[in-house]
């Protein structure tokens, strides 16, 4: 009866552990993205995780250089099963993103006319 | 290297729509200073050192291909640093207006180089009171990558967008690079090709074969293009059923570049109120209706003026000249027996575009949204005469009934090209038919289905090299039978020197079995 118990505890163990794996693993379930309209793409997108903290009391700031003259052409925000797992335990104050960009390409160089 | 160039080694390559990822050795970012100057030299300069470490080189613009055919393992060299442009000066043209317009040639002509994204292009075209004659219908490629592999839009007298350039800039090694065009149509003079220190090369074999060649003639380092003055669309779109919509390819079958289209009375029948002929006609149909299931969407070519425009779109608004691989985006997740629902829903929303709707190119063919794909995209763009397109869409249509496929059918029609492997090849209309989906095994399934089928009923079809198919030999040589032979052959004449032709090789070509490269010492190094 007791190692009943405890196989099925272990199942159970093993059930929550996979299923929390899985859902870490997997790709994000929701996300928002802001295009800047006709802007030609630079080659590569970046992407860090970001943590607001205390409900708006430290949200994070990032700075992007994208060089002189460009400016970023999409951002992407998005998140996930687990993360949204970490901002109903901790009752708001770890609200954990996923952040995209990419900046904007070099700009067309009006040469005038080839004499 | 003396110019400004950014290295990454080992870089972890992947295309816009995320269906072809690959590690390779490095990636080259080669930067313009001032003018072309640095750009050409940097290009030069990586060529030199591919060479002596017997490495493979590939340029790629915007990574909008679906099938890696402008992938290489070695180097590969983003092109969308290299922004220069600029007019050609009278003094140095030597040519005639391949499009019938009064403005004169001089004005009309432009230097691009290879980076230039079509989106830039265009804002820049416009600002100069000038259009592409033809694009895709998104925004995304370089030119150098959009004409390499054969992009088109649904202009019926126009081509391809390979069909507007004049003028191929390419750099083959260190010390060797080439302005070429054709001689039976040149369209620069040698001084010209001096201000680059290039050597001109008239001809017309392989002016034809480089420029549906996907990279593998070497860097492209620019292009000379004909636009138009600037123009705008006045666009429509209704929906029919099928079986209305068809009536279009009949019509078609009978089409004169030179005369009318022969449209006008047909498109009055189904509800779009013409007098004159289209410059764009396409269809989108959704393969899980059989009424109201087909969007014909028209587009009428007026001179510019900015009293007659609609208001610019806002970037999240639905447009008549959407690609509809964008618009597929939505069903990525959807599996199985939810395909027919899904497509059936999100077909619905098509419909939000605005007859009447009148924009310049840029804002007609516009943003793409590619990367809202999760799990990857995937598509299939088949070439077909457009007298067998009924027959061919049918046969879609059928393969469709007896598998999952999670797409639109999107078919458009494009004058046959003179690029000696590009796949608008038939004349006088190519009717292409694409098949944008969720990339999954079951999607694969379905467009070997189409292959197959297309086969038992000897439908010829071609495949767009930018996206996914069957490249294999055999299947290539019965795309494009002796005219494949006469492409290799130009590519071994333009590139005698067996390195050199397996520097600008892949595993794309090598799939194909065009690679040709003779072995080198100590064996087959490809």
């Amino acid at each position: 009866m007791k190692q009943n118990s405890f196989q099925k505890h272990i199942r159970f163990f093993i059930l929550i552990v996979s299923f929390v794996s899985i859902a870490s693993l997997s790709e994000s379930c929701s996300s928002v993205h802001v295009r800047a309209k006709q802007a030609s793409p630079a080659d590569d997108m970046h992407k860090k995780t970001v943590y607001a903290l205390w409900w708006g009391g430290s949200d994070p700031i990032e700075t992007i250089d994208c060089g002189e003259g460009k400016g970023l052409q999409i951002v992407s925000s998005s998140s996930n099963w687990l993360y949204s797992l970490c901002t109903v335990v901790t009752l708001g104050i770890v609200v954990p993103m996923d952040i995209e960009y990419r900046c904007t390409s070099e700009n067309l160089q009006n040469g005038g006319t080839l004499k | 290297m003396s110019t400004k160039v950014t290295i990454t080694e080992n870089y972890q390559w992947a295309n816009e729509h995320n269906n072809v990822n690959k590690q390779i050795l490095r990636r080259y970012q080669i930067y313009n200073t001032t003018g072309w100057k640095d750009g050409l030299k940097g290009i030069q300069e990586m060529l030199g050192q591919a060479r002596n470490k017997m490495e493979r080189v590939r340029s790629y613009g915007g990574k909008w291909s679906l099938s890696d055919v402008a992938v290489s393992n070695d180097n590969m060299h983003d092109t969308k640093p290299l922004t220069f442009w600029a007019g050609i000066g009278a003094s140095n043209i030597d040519g005639k207006n391949w499009f019938a317009d009064k403005a004169s040639l001089d004005k009309r002509l432009f230097y691009f180089q290879s980076g230039a994204q079509i989106a830039q292009i265009n804002i820049a075209l416009e600002k100069a009171g000038f259009s592409l004659p033809t694009t895709g219908a998104s925004n995304g490629q370089t030119l150098a990558g959009a004409v390499s592999t054969g992009t088109h839009g649904s202009a019926l007298k126009i081509g391809a967008m390979q069909d507007f350039v004049r003028a191929l800039h390419i750099i083959t090694g260190e010390n060797e690079h080439f302005i070429l065009q054709p001689k039976t149509d040149p369209i620069v003079k040698k001084g010209f090709s001096d201000i680059f220190g290039a050597v001109l090369l008239n001809d017309d074999e392989l002016f034809y074969a480089a420029l549906v060649s996907f990279g593998s003639f070497g860097v492209i380092h620019g292009l000379i293009i004909e636009t138009l003055p600037l123009f705008q669309l006045e666009t429509y779109c209704i929906r029919i059923n099928y079986s209305q919509a068809a009536g279009i390819f009949p019509l078609l079958a009978n089409f004169k570049h030179d005369s009318s289209t022969n449209i006008t009375s047909y498109l009055n029948s189904v509800g779009i109120k013409c007098t004159e002929d289209p410059h764009h006609v396409d269809l989108i149909a959704n393969p899980y209706s059989t009424s109201n299931n087909v969007y014909l969407r028209a587009m009428f070519k007026r001179p510019y003026d900015p009293q007659k425009l609609s208001p610019e779109p806002g970037s999240s608004d639905t447009r008549v000249g959407d690609d509809i691989l964008s618009l597929v985006g939505g069903i990525a997740d959807s599996i199985g027996a939810a395909v027919p629902v899904v497509v059936n829903q999100l077909f619905k929303d098509v419909a939000k575009v605005q007859s009447g709707f009148t924009q310049t190119p840029r804002n007609i063919f516009g943003d793409s949204t590619v990367y809202h794909i999760k799990k990857g995209g995937a598509s299939v763009e088949l070439g077909v005469p457009v007298s067998q397109a009924k027959a061919a869409v049918d046969a879609v249509f059928a393969c469709v009934q007896s598998s999952v496929f999670a797409g639109f059918v999107g078919i458009r029609f494009v004058k046959n090209t003179k690029a000696t492997i590009g796949f608008t090849r038939f004349a006088p209309l190519t009717c292409t038919i694409e098949l944008p989906a969720v990339n999954s095994e079951a999607t694969h399934n379905f467009y070997k289905k189409v292959f197959a089928e297309l086969d038992n009923l000897n439908i010829p079809f071609t495949l767009h090299w930018g996206q996914e198919g069957d490249y294999s030999p055999q299947r290539l040589s019965r795309m494009y039978g002796a005219m494949l032979d006469k492409w290799i052959q130009a590519r071994k004449k333009f590139l005698p020197d067996s390195v050199q032709r397996y520097m600008f090789t892949n595993d794309f070509l090598k799939r194909c079995g065009i690679n040709e490269a003779a072995p080198l010492t100590g064996g087959t190094i490809i």
